[in-house]
């Protein structure tokens, strides 16, 4: 299975090889997951998700601070785990 | 007449036995009253045994209780043994039990990460980014190092299981700050609550347990019955 990583930077300049895991749309928001190959005890890995913003063609990644918006991401993933 | 056919397993049963032998073995004319080991006759209205007779029947019970004795320990030691095996079993499956639903949970993880990777949108697309977003978010006004502070999201794919609160319990694994994909959180955005999943665990112990008592059934150890519906009640909390 061939992994893919990107880099993204933090406020603070700080870079991280993350594993990119998917890009999935709904309603025009695009959305980023990605993962820090953390694994709970569990064996879950912990996937990051982010909103992908952009700005004079640039992408930003921006925190779901809205919950419903969250709610809606997650019931997106859901969806495309249990199709 | 008692009944010899089946297996001599308690105290009050040997008891019996020994005293059953000791009236067949007895002439009914001689004997009136009778207390296993320490033979007692009503005097003047029967004629006792002789002294010698006497002896040998009572050296006789006592070899007999001696034997009974032994065999009842050995009995005992047996079934003690066999219930040992069996709770040992009954771990056993509980054991292979939680340890095949975890392989499932992580083999269903793994696959639903594989759904997730399988319909991106690609990370071409990152290399290529449209020059603005749609009008109604734009990014005009806003501060986008205040963003870049704060842009993760965590969320773990979890499912459902019977076993997972003791199992997140077991492993002292607990987390307020990963949201849960499975569909409670996503209806609930919170956690069933312990006490439904522990029910859900006893219920499978109880399922255990009735599975052990036919076997034992079928076996025809009854006295491993006996424990395993004492051990039943005790799961239901049914006091008898």
């Amino acid at each position: 299975m061939n992994r893919e990583m990107i880099k993204i930077i933090d406020s603070s300049d700080t870079e991280l090889n993350v594993e990119l895991i998917s890009i999935i749309e709904d309603n025009d928001k695009k959305y980023l997951i990605y993962s820090k190959n953390e694994r709970q005890k569990s064996e879950n890995l912990v996937l990051y998700v982010s909103k992908l913003r952009i700005k004079e063609g640039t992408y930003y990644l921006e925190n779901i601070t809205d919950e419903q918006e969250w709610i809606n991401v997650k019931r997106l993933m859901s969806n495309i785990i249990n199709g | 007449m008692q009944d010899y056919s089946r297996t001599i397993v308690t105290y009050e049963e040997i008891v019996e036995a020994i005293k059953a032998i000791i009236d067949c073995s007895l002439n009914d004319n001689y004997v009136d009253d009778f207390d296993y080991l320490n033979v007692k006759y009503e005097t003047g209205i029967k004629e006792k045994l002789n002294t010698k007779n006497e002896e040998a029947l009572h050296r006789a019970i006592k070899d007999l209780a001696s034997s009974i004795d032994t065999a009842s320990r050995v009995i005992k030691t047996n079934l003690e043994k066999e219930l040992d095996e069996l709770d040992k079993s009954i771990f056993h499956i509980h054991t292979d039990y939680l340890i095949s639903e975890e392989l499932r949970r992580i083999a269903a993880s793994d696959v639903s990460v594989q759904k997730l990777r399988d319909v991106s949108l690609g990370s071409n697309i990152l290399n290529n980014p449209p020059q603005y977003e749609p009008q109604d978010f734009s990014l005009e006004n806003v501060d986008t190092n205040k963003i870049l502070s704060d842009f993760e999201r965590r969320v773990v794919i979890n499912f459902p299981d019977y076993f997972r609160e003791e199992l997140a319990i077991a492993r002292g694994e607990e987390s307020d700050t990963i949201d849960k994909m499975d569909d409670t959180s996503l209806l609930l955005e919170d956690e069933k609550p312990k006490e439904d999943n522990y029910h859900v665990i006893d219920a499978q112990r109880v399922l255990l347990i009735r599975k052990a008592i036919n076997k034992a059934k079928e076996k025809n150890n009854w006295a491993l019955v006996t424990q395993l519906e004492k051990r039943l009640n005790k799961e239901l909390g049914v006091e008898k």
